[in-house]
């Protein structure tokens, strides 16, 4: 939306909403990175054209199966019945059911189209018709679809509008802040702007680099180092690392060590964090590279540091799926 | 809390099948079924034996449930445990902080590049394929008058294999000196054609632990040999 100003939206108080009686679940699923990769993976394998789409006011499409009241919003009070509360039919931005309302509803149309839910990512859907097929990934209100053929892309984006207000970005350029850039070879994620601007809001746009994101010391323990004061920035830079490493599996390791003690962060854990945003300051252009793989082989490396942690003596094991020749899944757990 | 370090890398490939059970299912649904066995490369030989052979030994009487979860697998074909020196280990970039020349060295393995490297995606020799093994690639040629003979164009073909995996064969010239017997070249043939109809890859490996793991492969096709002739 060019001019925020001209916007106006009738946001309901959803904290004001007793669980039991205003809503029930609120659990709405969004899609995994490794289903974005394996996708992007066989639509470029088969060089199908994928497009972006953006659903307009996403929320308000829900419906809803509890019986919700609200005050009249301001200054749209009916002036006859000033005492009258609304009974709402459809979801409102603020409910706390509306992503789940929201997401209930696509699910109905895209079924409806003939699309089936896939079992392992409930944000996926496919549609297989006459022999062409089309990939349907849902996070909130961006999609990315991509089918066999240009034509049946336009079919299905026609019958989307049908049921929603949807805009057609043209072929994927930026997918939850991630850039995706398409050539011959495949895809390539990249995350460089969000790097820059983690960078600038931890105050580390002009530091130095360092060539690893990690040390080669053993891992601390949690009583080690004194306890830091500001804990609260630490944690929210640590989250946004997290989200770094979805294009990022070569900080995957040094983030997990990171995460591991956010109760309480003492400042030998702070220096390993500032050391991986020096690593970032070096790398920011690294990007993933989704290959075609014109056979479908799952390879995968699997390993283990025994006892690793120092408090717990608890193992790490860790491993990286690729398909093909482009890694798909990564974990590092303890 | 594992009692051996063997435990812990078993748990580790327990959750590496979790997820190609995951992405198996998600490529079927997606109508790319997967047909050849998944490959998970493990750096520790006792796992890699575990996987396979039930055999129930002292130390491991407690894992029992992952146990069966990837002998399972490996018994119905969708799964093959390989041992991968440490060296070649890519997992090994997330499991703990590495020196820079072999952290930059693991990192290519994971595709990740820059993007001057890749523009046009040229680039493809330093490739990930380069340094981790890829065991698929290793293709039969075709049985045609030009070739000198099956076994010699295997043997070739396996050398060349070799060479993609380890760096042990590296001149061409130094494979003309490898001659095998006849009967060893046929266990080979007949060796490469069971675990092609199982569907698994075929490598050749220059550790000596590996080399023993191989043979294991050897004496069934000693013994699948043996029972071919018998029912000729």
């Amino acid at each position: 939306m060019a001019n925020w100003s001209a916007t106006r939206r009738w946001v309901v108080r959803g904290f004001n909403q007793r669980p039991g009686a205003d809503f029930g679940e609120t659990f709405s699923p969004v899609i995994k990175p490794a289903t974005i990769r394996t996708v992007l993976t066989l639509v470029a394998t088969y060089g199908w054209p994928a497009h972006k789409l953006d659903v307009s006011n996403a929320f308000l499409h829900g419906n809803l199966q509890e019986h919700v009241y609200s005050q009249q919003p301001t200054s749209f009070i009916d002036s006859h019945h000033p005492d009258a509360v609304c009974l709402l039919s459809r979801s409102l931005y603020g409910l706390r059911q509306a992503p789940r309302a929201w997401f209930e509803r696509f699910v109905g149309h895209v079924t409806s189209l003939g699309f089936i839910q896939s079992k392992a990512d409930s944000s996926l859907f496919v549609l297989r018709q006459n022999g062409a097929t089309a990939y349907l990934l849902l996070y909130v209100d961006d999609m990315i679809l991509s089918a066999s053929s240009a034509s049946l892309l336009q079919h299905v984006i026609a019958r989307l509008r049908d049921a929603f207000k949807v805009k057609d970005m043209g072929p994927v350029r930026h997918f939850l802040g991630i850039n995706v850039r398409r050539n011959h070879a495949g895809f390539f994620l990249s995350q460089e702007q969000y790097a820059e601007e983690l960078l600038d809001r931890a105050g580390m746009a002009n530091c130095n680099t360092a060539p690893t994101p990690a040390d080669t010391k053993p891992k601390p323990s949690t009583t080690e180092g004194q306890l830091i004061n500001d804990a609260t920035t630490y944690r929210s830079i640590v989250g946004s690392l997290q989200y770094l490493t979805i294009t990022r599996p070569d900080i995957a390791y040094a983030v997990q060590q990171v995460c591991l003690h956010m109760r309480a962060p003492r400042d030998v854990l702070q220096t390993m964090q500032k050391r991986i945003l020096r690593y970032i300051k070096g790398t920011v252009s690294l990007r993933v590279q989704l290959r075609k793989a014109p056979q479908a082989v799952i390879t995968s490396y699997s390993d283990a540091d025994w006892a690793g942690c120092p408090d717990t003596r608890r193992s790490t094991s860790r491993f990286g799926v690729f398909l093909g020749e482009s890694l798909i899944s990564w974990s590092s757990k303890r | 809390m594992s009692r051996s370090s063997a435990e812990a890398e078993y748990r580790a490939i327990a959750n590496a099948i979790a997820e190609c059970s995951w992405l198996r299912h998600l490529l079927a649904e997606l109508r790319c079924p997967v047909p050849s066995a998944t490959v998970v490369f493990c750096d520790n030989i006792s796992s890699v034996y575990m996987s396979r052979n039930p055999v129930h030994h002292q130390r491991t009487k407690h894992i029992e449930l992952d146990i069966h979860f990837i002998r399972e697998k490996v018994a119905i074909g969708e799964l093959r445990v390989t041992h991968v020196p440490s060296a070649r280990q890519v997992a090994d970039v997330f499991t703990k902080g590495l020196p820079s020349a072999l952290f930059l060295d693991f990192r290519d393995s994971l595709s990740i590049q820059r993007p001057a490297e890749t523009e046009g995606g040229v680039k493809r020799c330093s490739s990930p394929t380069a340094r981790r093994p890829s065991p698929q690639r290793l293709q039969l040629p075709a049985h045609d008058a030009h070739s000198p003979s099956p076994q010699s164009a295997l043997l070739h073909c396996m050398l060349a294999g070799h060479r993609a995996h380890a760096a042990t064969y590296r001149a061409p010239a130094r494979t003309a000196h490898v001659t095998l017997r006849p009967m060893a070249t046929n266990v080979i043939v007949y060796m490469y054609s069971y675990m092609m109809n199982r569907s698994c890859p075929v490598g050749l490996y220059s550790s000596t632990h590996s080399y023993l793991y191989h043979c294991h492969d050897l004496l069934i096709v000693c013994y699948m040999s043996v029972i071919l002739c018998i029912s000729r």
